[in-house]
């Protein structure tokens, strides 16, 4: 034979050459690696030629291998016929060949195409780079891992030695394959069977690593633990501020009523006060008067000091007063004035005046009073009926009143800006009604004053005069011509709203220039 | 479906008192009067209701034994030492303006003290941030109002009582002004709208 045909690829090759001259396969110069080509193409064409090639080379031999007695007669019957399962390497294209078919390595340990046969090939030398190669792959380092072989202790058969020996490739146990070397395994992850790979449980962790472990551990530790508040100081600079404006407030007021003894000036004129007085002076002797006491205890001190004068004014022209209110607190506030003692004339109750108490309904109450004083208030505070008394007369305050523009002057007491309002629009129709010779007069709390100025400034005018806070009860104490008005409040008001003006002054000024400056300071220190 | 009984009284109320308002015919007139008499007792008597709802609630927290029972057990006691003075004495006993002169009026004026101090506070503080005009201008009313509502010791300083005047007669009564209206544009609005019955305050949405 001068040609030996490559087991990889089939093509022909001399004889004599290791190596394929078209795929650099190895050769095998065999003779069982010498097959005869006609027998091959004799072989590919009875494939090609679709004729059953088990039915001629296996007619009965569809048995099942691992019965012994079907593998005995398989055997004999090939033996007899003189069917011997050819070369697996003389089949390429065959499954089972040793050539072209890879080992399983259960049985057999790999072998590298280029080593040479011991008996064939003395010239070929292998390079030392390649043993070296060698050495490392089977060196114990390389099977670090690999699973150890379970070899199977049950000796083999005779036959299946026989087919081994003779296809080295796997035979097949189960199935219609069964008895059949190299094929493909129906059940791979089965034929595959091993045990898990031993891999360590533990991490290796770095020592930086650990240090950051650490403190994410502390970190989620603490999210979870009530912090206690960082503790305030008792004594703030807010508390000394404040407790500061109170002392030096106080200081200055108890000063001005303790040591100051003259008088400072009243002012001189006041236009709503100026009005005020006019009206009063034109009141007719005995005129009913209805008051209007509608504010609250907070501000009873500044109210009843500004409507001091007025009163004293008022009582010396001998009118008669009518109390009433829409604040719970309105009746005794309106007792209260009257017999705080403050006062020249001292009213009797019943005679002088009459308490007619509380109205309930707000702005519904007001009207209704408004509208039906005699139906609306039938009693006074007291108990008593004041329009039908038990003489059958009425009381002297109310005589002769049967509507609410019958009094010939109102005087309203007041603090609410509310209150003032409803007061003021229920009574407007009737007091600018031409015929009508009532009139309305406001005595407010200084913080008022905005809201009822427009009232006395608009024409026809819903309020006739205006007697506002303190300055107001001043400058009305100035025009009766009294000392109406005691130093000691008056003093100590000025007194008071002069420290405070100069408080506010002062600590604003300090609390802007102060950090000003400090940032200009630290601005500099930075430049320099 | 709403019960169209409770706007159908309101409307027709409203309407029956708005008209007597306008109208001088004696009927309404009269109906308008014997109305407003009605509500002004229906306030008297929630008014005594809530007082006596405060009492049965202070009550409560007084035997559920609530952590505030104490400051329940000194209003439900002046409540009731009050309520027998003045009904014994009367209202305006010596006794009765004795606990009114002592009590009431000191508390409500110390409370008053306190809101000066606090409104002097603040306007020290104004300034701690860095002002604008309108904080400037805050702050120089609030000190012209201050030194010129008192004598300020006889000392006359030129032009400043003439700025305070100006200040309460014009821009403070502009905004009051404007405050008014808007207050009565606003009356005039939800009158309106009770009487459409688009607005029920009387317990219907």
């Amino acid at each position: 034979m001068d040609e030996i045909y490559c087991p990889l690829c089939g093509k022909p090759n001399p004889v004599g050459n290791k190596f394929c001259e078209y795929c650099l396969g190895f050769l095998d110069n065999q003779e069982n690696n010498s097959i005869d080509p006609g027998f091959t193409k004799e072989e590919e064409t009875r494939d090609s030629g679709g004729e059953p090639m088990a039915d001629e080379q296996h007619p009965e031999g569809s048995g099942d291998i691992r019965d012994p007695d079907s593998r005995d007669q398989f055997t004999e019957e090939d033996k007899g016929l003189g069917l011997e399962l050819p070369a697996a390497d003389s089949y390429d294209w065959m499954p089972g060949s040793s050539s072209n078919v890879e080992s399983d390595q259960d049985d057999i340990s790999p072998i590298s195409p280029f080593v040479g046969d011991s008996e064939g090939d003395d010239s070929g030398e292998i390079p030392s780079w390649l043993n070296d190669a060698l050495e490392d792959e089977s060196s114990p380092e390389t099977l670090e891992f690999e699973e150890p072989i379970e070899v199977s202790e049950q000796p083999l058969l005779e036959e299946e030695q026989e087919i081994k020996q003779k296809s080295p490739g796997k035979l097949e146990s189960a199935g219609p394959l069964a008895g059949l070397s190299g094929v493909l395994s129906a059940e791979p992850g089965v034929a595959r069977i091993r045990k898990p790979g031993a891999y360590s449980t533990k991490i290796r962790v770095s020592e930086n690593q650990q240090e950051h472990v650490k403190l994410l551990q502390s970190l989620l530790e603490d999210e979870g633990q009530p912090k206690p508040l960082p503790r305030k100081s008792p004594i703030s600079q807010q508390h000394v501020l404040r407790w500061g404006i109170a002392i030096v407030l106080l200081l200055a007021i108890f000063w001005s009523v303790l040591f100051s003894e003259d008088q400072l000036a009243l002012p001189v004129y006041d236009e709503g006060s100026a009005e005020v007085n006019r009206l009063i002076n034109q009141l007719p002797d005995n005129a009913r008067i209805l008051v209007g006491i509608d504010y609250e205890p907070g501000l009873a001190d500044e109210i009843d000091t500004t409507a001091v004068p007025v009163f004293n004014h008022l009582m010396s022209q001998g009118g008669l007063l009518t109390l009433i209110s829409t604040s719970p607190n309105g009746p005794i506030l309106a007792e209260r004035f009257l017999h705080s003692g403050r006062l020249e004339y001292e009213y009797i109750n019943g005679l002088d005046y009459t308490n007619l108490g509380y109205i309930p309904g707000g702005a519904a109450g007001l009207i209704s009073f408004i509208e039906n004083p005699q139906g609306t208030t039938p009693f006074s505070i007291d108990g008593f009926s004041v329009w039908d008394s038990e003489s059958g007369e009425p009381l002297p305050p109310v005589v002769g009143i049967n509507q609410i523009n019958d009094y010939d002057m109102i005087i309203l007491l007041v603090d609410d800006p509310d209150l003032a309002r409803i007061w003021i629009e229920q009574l407007s129709p009737i007091i600018t009604d031409p015929l009508t010779l009532s009139s309305l007069v406001l005595v407010t709390s200084a913080q008022l004053e905005p809201v009822v100025r427009p009232y006395y400034e608009s024409i026809p005018q819903p309020v006739n005069g205006l007697v506002v806070g303190l300055r107001g009860g001043a400058a009305y104490s100035r025009l009766i011509g009294g000392d109406q008005l005691p130093g000691k409040f008056w003093n100590a008001f000025g007194m008071g709203t002069f420290i405070a003006a100069l408080i506010i002054l002062v600590g604003g000024l300090a609390y802007y220039v102060v950090p000003e400056l400090s940032r200009t300071v630290r601005g500099q220190e930075k430049v320099n | 479906m709403r019960n169209p009984l409770y706007p159908a009284v309101a409307i027709g109320v409203g309407i029956v008192v708005l008209l007597g308002y306008f109208l001088q015919i004696d009927l309404l007139v009269n109906v308008r009067i014997m109305f407003l008499e009605w509500a002004t007792i229906l306030v008297g008597i929630a008014l005594l209701v809530g007082v006596v709802n405060l009492l049965i609630v202070h009550w409560n927290k007084i035997t559920s034994e609530h952590p505030n029972r104490y400051n329940s057990m000194a209003l439900l006691g002046g409540l009731i030492f009050t309520l027998l003075v003045v009904g014994y004495f009367g209202p305006t006993d010596e006794v009765s303006v004795w606990i009114f002169n002592y009590i009431q009026i000191p508390i409500e004026a110390s409370l008053m003290a306190l809101l000066a101090i606090v409104l002097i506070y603040a306007g020290v503080r104004l300034l701690r941030r860095k002002p604008n005009l309108l904080t400037i201008i805050f702050i120089g009313t609030a000190v012209v109002i201050l030194l010129m509502s008192g004598p300020l010791f006889g000392i006359d300083i030129p032009g400043l009582a003439e700025l305070r005047i100006w200040i309460g007669k014009v821009p403070a009564v502009a905004g009051a002004r404007g405050i008014l209206l808007g207050i009565s544009l606003g009356v005039i609005a939800a009158g309106l709208r009770i009487l459409m019955g688009s607005d029920r305050p009387y317990g219907e949405n």
